[in-house]
């Protein structure tokens, strides 16, 4: 039987969804555990060096076919670093297996230098969409990239009618009032301030009867490579002023909920009527929040963005796409098609739940995932080298202090950024 | 009045917004706020949250419109040593509601104050996360280790128990002794609480605030190290609930509006009216005591400490 050792880091990361992403992917490794015998090794940013030993040295000891680095953080190069030393001497060559997220962009360095500890070995690189899939390609051999959805699981997101029965009482929400929901940090990136905005704007045109609601909490990420750094709080105040300049009798018409635990958000998913999110996010490489939201039943208004373009499902208007446009200067998104989005929405026939629910999970689950895990487990490929992208990626990483995709004088994107991010766009 | 804070709040120069290149910026006072961390992390607000170690001299005062002062007993009896009488083009200075008996006679029309408030649950869980800055200054641990027995007796003895305790240096202590605070504040957690105490690192204490389960405590008690610790306010914009922080009773300032910190937090303002008056007395003190020609602790330290067990309930 051959051995899988399973690395990721054991205390959850800071960022929610990649707690579940980790979570799920460990189910769907486990599905497999039949024909593989699977152990985890725990990786965590800030280990002590005993900790970090023993992991490393047990995954030596188990002498694994596979290793599976499962995680965003901490970098894998830093795992390697030591374990490869160890294999070495005893002359064993595992496979290796990366699952990449939206912050691949940010690790050129590490990237680069992992290099010397995989050439040579079978490997395989898993990302979440096919856009990603693009993006990624400009770094790593297409050969050797295969998509897997980041799971989820159907135990936790499902549509049922009683739970959207008692929540809609809970939040106290009419029984023929449209909710657009979006779920998850109220960042700049995701244009929470143009989301809030668009609504006002449309609730004044049209007065339909609708709410935005918004569950989560502010971040503080900004838009680093247009060198918009900001502090804690900063964009929830910004948020104020926006939501100030809306007239009163509209204010009412949207919701700020707050940070709620992950549990909570079946009973919104199955509360609301339509999820929105406009992001355009340099790390969506995914979107967890539409799996999810699709899972219970919900049709979607989406940015025709990075991870988002992959949750089209083969139902009219269970995703509704708006486009954006990238330049050096921002990535502008068409808000007038988000109003007619709105209006669609609100006036369009009701779909159904448990056929986008079915569509969705038929490529979201974990128990598909798994599928997909098994069926590429045998389907590796000899690295030799990265592309020569990834070193002048890495140059330019270091020589501009991490400022990898800014043009630092103008304070634009500069023209790396347009060239490896024009893949995360539609074609207008 | 709130109108009028409003505007004055829009025009302000805000030191975050220019924190590296402001002129009330220092190497010192940055290190003085850091041994406060994590208690001290900043956070943007139109009110302007500020430590008044970054206050040297008159002018720092007059360079902005509006001033939050996040400062504990300590810093802000300081601050009031060292300005003890408000010229008109001072900024709007707001001060904890919790210290008002700390304010000089002459700020009182001068000053505002403020308290934190949060919304959502106020029950506290039966997962404890207790958070403490590691020096007996900051817990007031000459007073709070003979209170703590009884304190404790609040909670439910099977509760599950983390704690952060961050040992840093004391910024009000000068001289090196051998600190056994740790042992004995642990010694008295462990023999309180039936399960084993978790201890946590920074990013860990963090991780707490996404989980509802957690309730989130504060050991600076009397606020004399900050009293507007970053914690608390992260703790008290997620959903886990926040122990209630207490009250000085004399403190009877009117409401004057609300301003929020975050989702869930907010700052309720109002004007100064207060029963006590101690600064006189502290300012007293100081002068009579010899110049020791050490830095801080000023020798009124216990005097100080003990102005806070009358004034502030922690039961």
């Amino acid at each position: 039987m051959q051995k899988i050792a399973l690395v990721y880091s054991f205390k959850p990361s800071s960022w929610v969804s990649c707690q579940k992403i980790v979570s799920n992917l460990v189910k769907a490794y486990k599905l497999i555990t039949d024909d593989y015998e699977v152990q985890e090794f725990s990786f965590v940013e800030g280990m002590d060096g005993f900790e970090f030993y023993k992991s490393f040295i047990g995954v030596r000891d188990f002498k694994p076919d596979y290793i599976i680095f499962l995680d965003h953080k901490p970098h894998p190069l830093y795992y390697l670093d030591f374990l490869n030393k160890e294999l070495k001497e005893i002359s064993h060559k595992p496979k290796f297996i990366f699952h990449l997220y939206g912050d691949f962009t940010l690790n050129f360095n590490e990237w680069s230098a992992m290099d010397k500890f995989i050439k040579n070995h079978e490997v395989l690189w898993y990302v979440a969409s096919p856009r990603q899939k693009n993006l990624i390609a400009e770094f790593i051999p297409d050969g050797q990239i295969e998509i897997c959805p980041f799971p989820v699981d159907p135990s936790e997101f499902y549509v049922d009618s009683k739970i959207r029965e008692q929540a809609r009482k809970k939040y106290k929400w009419e029984k023929d009032e449209f909710i657009f929901i979006f779920t998850g940090r109220l960042s700049r990136q995701k244009r929470i301030h143009q989301l809030v905005e668009t609504f006002g704007k449309f609730i004044e045109e049209t007065n339909a009867k609708a709410k935005l609601v918004l569950v989560g909490d502010t971040d503080k990420l900004g838009e680093p490579w247009l060198f918009k750094g900001e502090w804690e709080y900063e964009y929830f105040h910004y948020l104020q002023k926006v939501m100030d300049k809306i007239p009163e009798k509209i204010k009412s018409r949207i919701e700020f909920h707050g940070f709620k635990p992950n549990k909570e958000l079946l009973h919104y998913y199955n509360a609301a009527d339509s999820l929105v999110n406009i992001s355009v996010h340099n790390d969506e490489d995914y979107g967890m929040t539409c799996a999810e939201a699709q899972a219970c039943g919900l049709p979607a208004i989406l940015t025709d963005w990075a991870g988002f373009s992959g949750f089209n499902l083969d139902i009219p208007n269970a995703v509704r796409y708006i486009p954006v446009r990238l330049s050096p200067q921002a990535k502008q998104i068409k808000l007038s098609k988000l109003v007619e989005d709105f209006k669609a929405s609100v006036e369009g026939a009701k779909l159904d739940r448990k056929m986008i629910a079915e569509k969705s999970l038929a490529w979201t689950s974990v128990k598909n995932a798994s599928t997909i895990l098994a069926a590429n487990i045998n389907n590796l490929h000899l690295f030799t080298e990265f592309k020569p992208q990834m070193k002048v990626a890495s140059q330019l990483e270091y020589y501009s202090k991490r400022n990898t995709f800014t043009n630092s004088k103008k304070q634009i994107f500069n023209s790396f950024y347009l060239k490896v991010y024009r893949h995360y766009v539609g074609n207008p | 009045m709130l109108e009028t804070l409003k505007l004055r709040a829009a025009k302000n120069k805000n030191f975050l917004k220019e924190r590296w290149e402001s002129p009330i910026n220092s190497q010192y006072a940055t290190d003085q706020q850091g041994k406060l961390w994590p208690s001290s992390e900043e956070f943007f607000h139109p009110l302007n949250p500020i430590y008044s170690c970054f206050l040297k001299k008159a002018s720092d005062l007059e360079y902005f419109n509006v001033i939050l002062l996040r400062d504990g007993a300590y810093m802000l009896l300081d601050f009031f040593f060292k300005f003890p009488t408000p010229k008109p083009n001072f900024a709007q200075i707001i001060v904890p509601a919790h210290l008002s008996f700390l304010v000089p006679k002459t700020w009182h029309s001068h000053v505002l104050c403020y308290k934190v408030r949060k919304d959502g649950p106020k029950e506290l869980t039966k997962k404890l996360v207790f958070m403490a800055l590691g020096s007996e200054c900051f817990m007031s641990w000459p007073i709070f280790k003979s209170q703590m027995d009884s304190w404790l007796e609040q909670f439910p003895k099977n509760a599950e128990v983390s704690t952060f305790f961050s040992t840093r240096a004391d910024p009000v202590d000068p001289d090196f002794s051998e600190k056994k605070l740790t042992f004995e504040f642990l010694t008295k957690f462990s023999r309180y609480f039936e399960n084993d105490i978790t201890l946590l690192t920074g990013p860990e204490l963090k991780s707490k605030f996404s989980k509802s389960e957690n309730s989130f405590i504060n050991l600076d008690l009397y606020q004399s190290a900050t009293s507007l610790c970053s914690m608390e306010v992260v703790a008290s914009s997620s959903s886990c609930p926040v122990y209630q922080r207490p009250e000085y009773e004399g403190f009877s300032g009117k409401l004057m509006g609300t301003w929020p910190i975050s989702f869930n937090t907010h700052f309720d303002l109002f004007n100064l009216e207060t029963r006590d008056s101690d600064f006189e007395e502290m300012l007293y003190a100081k002068k009579m005591i010899p110049a020791t020609g050490a830095a801080l602790p000023y020798p009124i330290v216990p005097k100080l400490l003990t102005l806070m067990q009358q004034r502030i309930s922690i039961f």
